[in-house]
């Protein structure tokens, strides 16, 4: 170990001890689980104070990564395990852990194999943990394929996907990925004689032959986890079909992972052989774009028009990544720590209504009248989905927007339209859930969420609010 | 002073429609009514004394960004707040007052906050804070509205005007870089795509504003209790879709088409207002055609004249607040009958209200001539007398000829409440205090030609109308927007779906490669199934590639 100062490693750590001790929590005779809960719950909840922690120790605006580890793991070949942190990466972070938590809510009453699901959830986060705090090529392929094991167990255990041959899938296609990742590592290593790190990226020459080849290969793996179309059936196929919001919430993060690695991939100032790559992306990105919004619009399930939404947005960050600026990346960070808190909320509370609906036997129209306080949460959330000031989306998607618009005007065009089409379909959605003349069913007070909850979650619209107001609002003297 | 007024009423609004307790509603509304009222003292003090001040802080501000807010009082900006101050007062009042309103708490803190939002607007010297200010006009409009049918063309329309604005100052701020609207005069010169932001503006402005094709949004709002319709009608978005018109107004110049097209518009408004105030039968729809006449003409005067913003906006938002408070004296006094060929002949039982409504309309109608005796005084006179006409009409049907209303209803008939005289007396002497000799004798020959339209009745055989269903009930706009936007949208929806990803991807791609993995596995089996003559060929092809790489290396 070349440092002593090991917070990267604890975040990583964290999740991963508090699956151990998840896997070692008695579970009450009575079936009911609330020890691995609590230590799950505990374990992300801790995990967070260290992010808030990591915020406090760094210059939040400095350029590059910060508070770097470095691990001599092999001596020949030589690989070093490098961890490192900036902005982007520790908002990531922070927002999926608000949505694991909020996820951990959406589950807290599903007794059956809880603890099955706690250990496979911490096990994810702290593998992607790890992904988001790598700074070297090595660790990055290891985090990027190893969160696809839990994510794996996860989907065949719960995801209650109606057809196994989605799975099978979806396995297929994200396994795919990754091997082509591990081509592009191994060239990328052999190429170097050694350990490459991330930011060295940005000043590497390659062989002209050679950069054409790894590029395509680094495009094609990342684009894997991305749901761009053609390819994007199989995996909406899985992820409208998921019936358990903490799976869902851990298959909507996974796109991510593609779209950060554009981020740590992609050199500052783009060599001339991704010009063709990036109009492609460009193109298949609002074909995408426009395509799934469509299918939104008039699809009923109103999982599908979460994930319409959730993918529009992946692929306007995707687009505004491409850009290599530095403010748009920032504004990306801030954008979309709103965006993953929001779609796991409206995901945990669409989930919510499904069961209620089933269980009463009606319709869902109107449902939410029966249900105030699940109303409030969710119409908040849509609110701020659409693009309304109560959340950092509204500042960011504006200027990431100028951006876009600025640098192709028709690209930048499709985008606005499917955006309007996805915002247009969730608010519709919402007004088909709150119509009160078609409510069939009057539910005692009890039946809603739970004051804890409630609060909670007001909490949650709270500090979605305050990031609108100062994104950073957490750290002292930002 | 301005920055003071919004942070005081933000907390108290923001607090109070927040805690909301059923025992103290009638109490908080009166004390937030009262704090209102307070400022609107000190802030109308302010403003005669012609006091300025300067208030900005960073917002935001990391990297190459930078976005301010700027609160300052000058006597531009009192003068444009201080009407929906008043205006927001006589909401409150009537809140505070009216048995009917159940949410008085919520209703009147959530107009406080309404006040912040409108005070930002206007003081609004960048992108950023207009887009926001408008922003929440639009969702605190969206909690004053509480009906979920009035709600849902209001949200529609809204976020669609919303992300117009929104991608108007996307397209800006990528150009020139800058926020300022003082830079927005470099746009014509370093723009580009000027066209499609005229078209984008011109749309935000539209459907803010409840323009001509864009208006059954403000019809879907009279569902609403009177007062709440009239807050709604002139304090939330369409004073959003002014205050953004006269921020953009550079940017209009910058294509040939953002002038036109809101020429039209506007002009085509005062049809359909006059349309609809004379041939609705609901009294609250004829409100709200009067207020599109008031909105059309107020735009006329502003996009071809080139009137007064802060005039048009006086004319707009006191002459529109006293034609509804007329209307809704009556609708009061009538207790609370919604349609105008249900009434008739209430002049016997209703005198006072009768002349103090008439006072009111002249009043009213007195103003208009004087706000714009300076520029387009003839255009004024001409929409003044078509004002003199809408209203003898109304006037005619609710106050005279022989009565259709119900016994109960005739029997009831009552003098308005003390609040809304007093809201009515309030701003009649407002108006009038604006220059009593000028434009005296046109405001005396439009009341003769009052009483000569009153005796004659010219359109009496519009009564008819009344009974039309496809008049009163249908929305040809609605069907028109589904048929052109809605239903291709859906089908082509449905052809991606059903025939992009169903049939070409699942049953066409993905079945291929299935059946391909399946042809190659079994390929593979076959050749491993063992056989003396698949070993020696075997053998014979592994001798013949090493002949042919032998070859290869020598050469």
């Amino acid at each position: 170990m070349l440092n002593t100062f090991s917070i990267l490693s604890l975040i990583i750590a964290i999740p991963f001890l508090g699956m151990l001790f998840t896997l070692f929590a008695k579970e009450s005779a009575d079936n009911s689980t609330h020890n691995v809960f609590s230590v799950a719950l505990f374990a992300v909840v801790a995990n967070i104070v260290m992010i808030l922690r990591i915020f406090m120790l760094m210059e939040v605006y400095k350029p590059g990564l910060q508070l770097v580890e470095t691990y001599n793991w092999m001596q020949n070949p030589d690989i070093n395990i490098v961890f490192g942190v900036d902005v982007l990466s520790l908002m990531l972070l922070l927002a999926i852990h608000i949505a694991f938590i909020i996820g951990f809510i959406g589950v807290r009453n599903n007794f059956e194999h809880q603890k099955s699901l706690m250990v496979w959830s911490l096990l994810f986060l702290s593998m992607i943990t790890g992904f988001f705090v790598s700074a070297d090529i090595f660790s990055f392929y290891i985090f990027f394929e190893a969160m696809l094991l839990p994510l794996f167990m996860l989907l065949g255990m719960f995801g209650d996907v109606k057809r196994q041959e989605y799975i099978n899938r979806f396995l297929l296609y994200n396994m795919v990925g990754a091997v082509i990742f591990f081509v592009a590592t191994v060239l990328l290593f052999n190429y170097q004689h050694g350990m490459l790190e991330l930011q060295q990226l940005n000043n590497m020459k390659l062989d002209s032959r050679l950069e054409y080849f790894i590029w395509a290969f680094i495009f094609i793996s990342l684009l894997s986890r991305i749901p761009v179309w053609p390819f994007h059936y199989w995996i909406s196929s899985v992820n409208a079909s998921i019936r358990n919001p903490m799976i869902f919430i851990i298959s909507m993060i996974l796109p991510l992972t593609g779209i950060y690695g554009f981020v740590r991939f992609l050199p500052k100032t783009l060599p001339e052989v991704l010009g063709n790559y990036i109009l492609a992306l460009q193109i298949i990105g609002v074909v995408t774009m426009l395509f799934i919004a469509l299918i939104g619009l008039i699809n009923k399930d109103r999982q599908y028009k979460i994930f319409s939404y959730i993918t529009v947005y992946y692929i306007m960050y995707l687009l505004g990544i491409l850009t290599r600026d530095d403010v748009i990346l920032l504004n990306i960070a801030f954008s979309f720590f709103s965006y993953l808190i929001i779609v796991a909320s409206m995901e945990v509370f669409s989930h919510y209504i499904s069961k209620e609906q089933s269980q009463q036997g009606v319709m869902d129209e109107g449902l939410l009248c029966a249900y105030p306080k699940i109303s409030i949460i969710y119409s908040f959330m849509t609110l701020a989905a659409v693009g309304l000031p109560l959340s950092s989306l509204f500042l960011n998607n504006f200027l990431i927007l100028s951006d876009l618009l600025a640098v192709n005007i028709k690209m930048g065009i499709i985008m606005l339209l499917s955006l309007v089409i996805v915002s247009s379909a969730l608010l519709k959605e919402l007004f088909r859930l709150r119509d009160a003349e078609k409510c069939a069913v009057s539910v005692a007070k009890q039946d809603d969420i739970s004051r804890g909850i409630f609060g909670f979650m007001l909490f949650i619209c709270f500090v979605l609010l305050m990031s609108f107001i100062k994104p950073l609002w957490f750290v002292i003297g930002a | 002073m301005i920055a003071n007024s919004i942070f005081i009423l933000a907390i108290w609004g923001a607090l109070g429609s927040i805690l909301v307790s059923p025992k103290s509603n009638r109490l908080i509304s009166f004390l937030t009514f009262v704090l209102t009222g307070v400022i609107f003292f000190f802030l109308s003090k302010n403003y005669l004394a012609g006091a300025k001040d300067v208030f900005s802080f960073d917002w935001l501000q990391y990297m190459s960004l930078q976005v301010d807010i700027d609160l300052s009082s000058n006597s531009q900006n009192y003068a444009q707040i201080l009407p929906v101050f008043l205006l927001s007062l006589i909401a409150m009042l009537v809140a505070v007052c009216n048995a009917e309103e159940n949410r008085k708490q919520r209703f009147c803190c959530l107009l406080a906050l309404n006040l912040c939002a409108v005070s930002g607007a206007v003081c609004a010297v960048n992108l950023m804070q207009l887009l926001v200010c408008s922003s929440l006009m639009t969702v605190l409009g969206f909690c004053i509205i509480d009906d979920m049918d009035a709600r849902k063309k209001y949200a529609f329309y809204n976020l669609l005007a919303d992300l117009s604005l929104f991608s108007v100052c996307s397209l800006v701020y990528g150009y020139l870089g800058s926020l300022d609207f003082s830079a927005l005069p470099k746009f014509q010169k370093l723009g580009a795509h000027r066209d499609l932001v005229a078209v984008l503006l011109s749309l935000a402005i539209s459907l803010k504003l409840g323009l001509f094709l864009f208006h059954n949004q403000l019809y879907d709002l009279s569902v609403l209790h009177f007062n709440r319709l009239a807050y709604v009608l002139f304090c939330t978005t369409p004073l959003a879709g002014l205050i953004i018109l006269h921020k953009f107004y550079p940017l209009t110049s910058v294509s040939p088409y953002a002038l036109p097209i809101l020429q039209t518009l506007s002009a085509l408004t005062i049809c359909c207002g006059v349309y609809n105030a004379l041939l609705m039968n609901n009294i609250k729809e004829k409100a709200v055609g009067f207020v599109q006449i008031l909105f059309g003409f107020g735009l006329v005067e502003f996009l071809f004249l080139s009137a007064d913003f802060n005039q048009v906006e006086n004319v707009i938002l006191l002459g529109g607040a006293v034609f509804c408070l007329i209307l809704y004296a009556v609708y009061y006094a009538s207790s609370y009958e919604l349609y105008v060929s249900k009434m008739g002949g209430f002049i016997s039982g209703f005198k006072f209200g009768f002349v103090l409504l008439t006072v009111a309309f002249f009043a009213l109608v007195h103003y208009i001539l004087v706000s714009f005796a300076k520029d387009g005084f003839y255009v004024a006179i001409g929409f003044a007398a078509l004002l003199t006409l809408v209203a003898a009409h109304i006037w005619r049907q609710i106050f005279f000829g022989k009565t259709r209303a119900d016994e109960r209803v005739i029997a009831m008939l009552r003098n308005p409440a003390w609040y809304l005289i007093l809201s009515l007396v309030a701003l009649t002497v407002l108006l009038c205090s604006f220059a009593v000799s000028k434009a005296l004798l046109p405001t005396l020959a439009l009341f003769v030609l009052f009483v000569l339209l009153l005796i004659i009745y010219p359109l009496r055989k519009a009564e008819v109308l009344y009974d039309k269903e496809l008049i009163q009930e249908s929305d040809v706009f609605e069907d028109v927007f589904d048929f052109l936007v809605i239903t291709p949208l859906t089908i082509l929806g449905r052809i991606l779906w059903l025939l992009v990803d169903f049939i070409l991807i699942e049953r066409t791609v993905i079945n291929s490669l299935s059946h391909a993995t399946g042809l190659l596995i079994r390929s593979v089996a076959k050749l491993n199934i063992f056989s003396s003559g698949l070993y020696l060929f075997y053998i014979a092809a592994s001798f013949g590639l090493l002949a042919l790489l032998g070859y290869w290396g020598t050469k």
